[in-house]
């Protein structure tokens, strides 16, 4: 199996406080793989690391076959990263944001961002800073879509919107990365909204992968939904070892 | 996309985001240019002025913080750009748009107070250097700040601190310790400072996580010994005009020569073959006693002595001095005294003489509100109503005759229609430092009263000037160096 994303022990830390312990994780190509934790889980410095953000402590990273340190600004047109409190350039409108966008990513989509563009139903003229909490996220969602990236990479994208958002916005995701076989990887601490989606699972707790396996195999071992799953996980403070076992 | 591409989109990027900003700018850079070049408004010229430095230190921050290498929620730090790019386009917006359109306003006045072609480079560098030097620390301290709030703290902190460490720095070079002393010293300290602060934010956009308390204490230092490196400027003592070819070659050498008088040993000091429009400076380097048991320097109270200032022909001032004297005392030690008196010691003088040559830079009608310009100076005679007897003059001049030179000074004379010519004096004068547009250019403002003669003065009483003089003009002349000769002397007691 081809892996976009492979991590060996990986660690890193705020200060004193460790954030990473010897992270193991493995995203395979083409999947649509589920991040889930409670807050402070480490979930979000693991995505960031993965952009090259953040700099590990310690351990290896691989990502899209490169491996090493932070890769260079070429390596990031492959990667569409959205998270939530991402601060979008506020003063542009979608349009400029687009035309600012599109000479930087070899594989910009013109077409993909005004298809995106009428679904999520935004106004190109209005500047970014005036969108409503869900359309801010649309159109984050929208740039990332529409550079064609070979690896998705969403952290807590869908937290504090309402149903209707979310529901548009899983469809644009959904849909678009379905058909353009890209890796999707998910962060989020809301079960419900990703159970649809993930066809692989990984929960994350104090730093560590509790459990890492595809969702099928996963809900039909524990016999219980994916929700019930990971209150037991996490609530256990189970090693990765005992619950793989 | 290359590098220099990235550079290119990403300060378009800018500048269009920070237009409101721009534009702001640019309108407040145009009110201080038309005061300047208007002659009206001291209060708001420097109240203008200041609001520049600030709006162009809070537009830096703008364009800055717009992609801020310390925040990871930023949008660019995810985006396919090379950081260095992203910092280069930064410098790139900030620069074309402070110092750009400064030096276009600053250049619109220098042509308004016809500044002579010669001084413009001069002039501009300085305006180049000074606003640099604003930038230079508020790009690392906007670099390393999330939000305009830290960024308005941390800048008032720095200037604060590079006061600290600048006065500290200075008056370690004045008391003759390590310092700041001649302006190439001063060079030599600025550039690698600049260099520094500029290199903080480089890192800071290529890792962003460079300990901020670290890069905060090099910034205050690096920034102060910066600030206090240009604040010394080109003012450097000793500096030596360049040696030029002057008409003068036959006043060296001087002569001179001591001699006893009431028990004390002075030194006359003579110059022979002046010529009138020109004035001579003794600059003395270095003076002492040589006599068989070594040679021990001599203090000298002043250095410099101006030895002869005429005025220059046809404008009735009298001829120059063949036998301009200045006279020394040096504080000789008794021993000193003997051996010179008794011819067992030289005294010998090293030093260089200095030729300027005086220039009529301005003519005007001497009635009330005109305004003149010429090679750098306007200057605006004030309504009756302000004067008491008197001419008063209101002037703004920029710039210096020379690099090395100090305050521009000027000669002022009345010529009556008649063609007969007065010298004026100015008294009562107060300036101030105004700079113009924006700061650089060595350049004050000053109200002063000239006066004429005793006898000038006894013609007028009690009559406004300006009606006894219909027709009249303010001449100005102004003292330019033109050359330097170096000078070499030894001379026994007669």
């Amino acid at each position: 199996m081809k892996l976009a994303v492979r991590t060996s022990g990986l660690t890193h830390s705020y200060g004193r406080a460790a954030s990473l312990r010897g992270l193991d994780l493995a995203v395979p190509e083409g999947s649509f793989y589920t991040l889930l934790g409670p807050n402070g889980a480490g979930k979000t410095t693991l995505l960031r690391i993965l952009t090259g953000v953040l700099r590990p402590s310690g351990g290896s990273v691989s990502v899209l076959g490169h491996a090493g340190p932070p890769p260079g600004a070429a390596f990031r047109a492959d990667i569409g990263y959205v998270a939530e409190g991402q601060r979008l350039p506020e003063g542009l409108t979608l349009t400029e944001l687009e035309r600012f966008l599109a000479p930087l990513y070899p594989r910009w989509d013109a077409a993909l961002a005004a298809d995106l563009r009428a679904r999520f139903r935004l106004d190109p003229t209005r500047r970014i800073g005036r969108l409503s909490r869900g359309d801010y996220m649309k159109a984050a969602l929208l740039c990332a879509l529409a550079s064609r990236p070979r690896l998705l990479i969403l952290d807590e994208p869908f937290t504090g919107m309402d149903v209707r958002v979310r529901d548009e916005l899983v469809r644009g995701v959904l849909g678009t990365a379905d058909e353009e076989g890209w890796t999707v990887l998910v962060s989020s601490h809301d079960i419900g909204e990703v159970e649809m989606l993930a066809d692989h699972v990984g929960i994350l707790d104090e730093g560590r992968l509790v459990l890492e396996e595809p969702t099928e195999p996963l809900i039909e071992r524990f016999g219980k939904p994916l929700r019930d799953i990971f209150l037991q996980v996490t609530e256990s403070g189970a090693s990765p070892v005992e619950v793989r076992a | 996309m290359t590098k220099l591409g990235q550079v290119l989109h990403v300060a378009r990027k800018d500048l269009w985001l920070a237009r409101g900003w721009v534009l702001g700018y640019v309108l407040l850079l145009l009110l201080v240019t038309a005061a300047v070049v208007l002659a009206t408004g001291t209060e708001f010229r420097l109240l203008g002025r200041l609001a520049l430095l600030i709006a162009a230190m809070v537009f830096t921050a703008v364009v800055i913080q717009a992609d801020s290498p310390v925040r990871t929620d930023a949008f660019w730090v995810t985006l396919p750009l090379d950081p260095g790019a992203v910092l280069a386009a930064k410098l790139l917006t900030v620069v074309a748009v402070v110092t750009g359109t400064g030096l276009v306003a600053q250049a619109v006045a220098l042509a308004d107070f016809r500044a002579p072609a010669a001084a413009w480079p001069g002039l501009l560098g300085s305006t180049l250097m000074a606003t640099l030097a604003i930038l230079a620390p508020a790009v690392p301290l906007a670099a390393l700040t999330r939000e305009l709030k830290g960024f308005v703290l941390a800048i008032l902190l720095y200037f604060m601190a590079s006061t600290i460490v600048g006065t500290w720095l200075v008056m370690r070079a004045s008391t003759g310790q390590d310092g700041l002393g001649s302006g190439r010293q001063a060079l030599v300290i600025a550039l690698p400072a600049a260099v520094a602060l500029v290199g903080v934010a480089w890192h800071q956009y290529r890792s962003r996580h460079f300990p901020r308390i670290v890069a905060l204490l090099a910034l205050v230092l690096a920034g102060g010994t910066a600030l206090t490196a240009l604040t010394a400027g080109a003012s450097g003592p000793g500096e030596r005009p360049p040696v030029l070819a002057t008409e003068d070659a036959p006043i060296v050498p001087l002569e001179y020569s001591i001699w006893e008088a009431s028990g004390k040993l002075r030194v006359h000091i003579g110059l022979h073959g002046g010529r009138p429009g020109r004035a001579y400076t003794l600059h003395i380097e270095s003076f002492h006693v040589a006599g068989p048991t070594g040679t021990s320097p001599l203090p000298l109270r002043e250095p410099s002595m101006r030895l002869i200032n005429p005025l220059p022909n046809g404008v009735g001032s009298r001829p120059a001095d063949d036998g301009a004297r200045r006279i020394l005392e040096p504080d000789f030690t008794a021993a000193e005294q003997a051996a010179l008196l008794d011819r067992a010691a030289r005294l010998v003088l090293e030093g260089w003489i200095e030729a300027e040559e005086a220039r009529e830079i301005l003519r005007m009608p001497l009635a009330e509100g005109s305004v003149g310009r010429g090679a750098g100076l306007k200057m605006a005679v004030l309504p009756v109503a302000e004067r008491s007897g008197t001419i008063h003059i209101q002037s703004q001049a920029v710039g210096r005759p020379q690099p090395w030179g100090m305050r521009r000074e000027f000669t002022y004379l009345l010529q009556w229609a008649d063609g007969n010519i007065l010298p004026l004096r100015p008294v009562a004068r107060s300036s101030t430092s105004a700079g113009l547009v924006l700061p650089g250019p060595d350049s004050w403002f000053q109200v002063a009263e000239l006066v004429p003669n005793e006898m000038w003065q006894r013609q007028l009483a009690g009559s406004p000037e300006l009606e006894r003089a219909p027709g009249a003009q303010l001449v100005v002349y102004e003292w330019v160096s033109v050359g330097s000769h170096p000078v070499e002397l030894t001379a026994v007691a007669r």
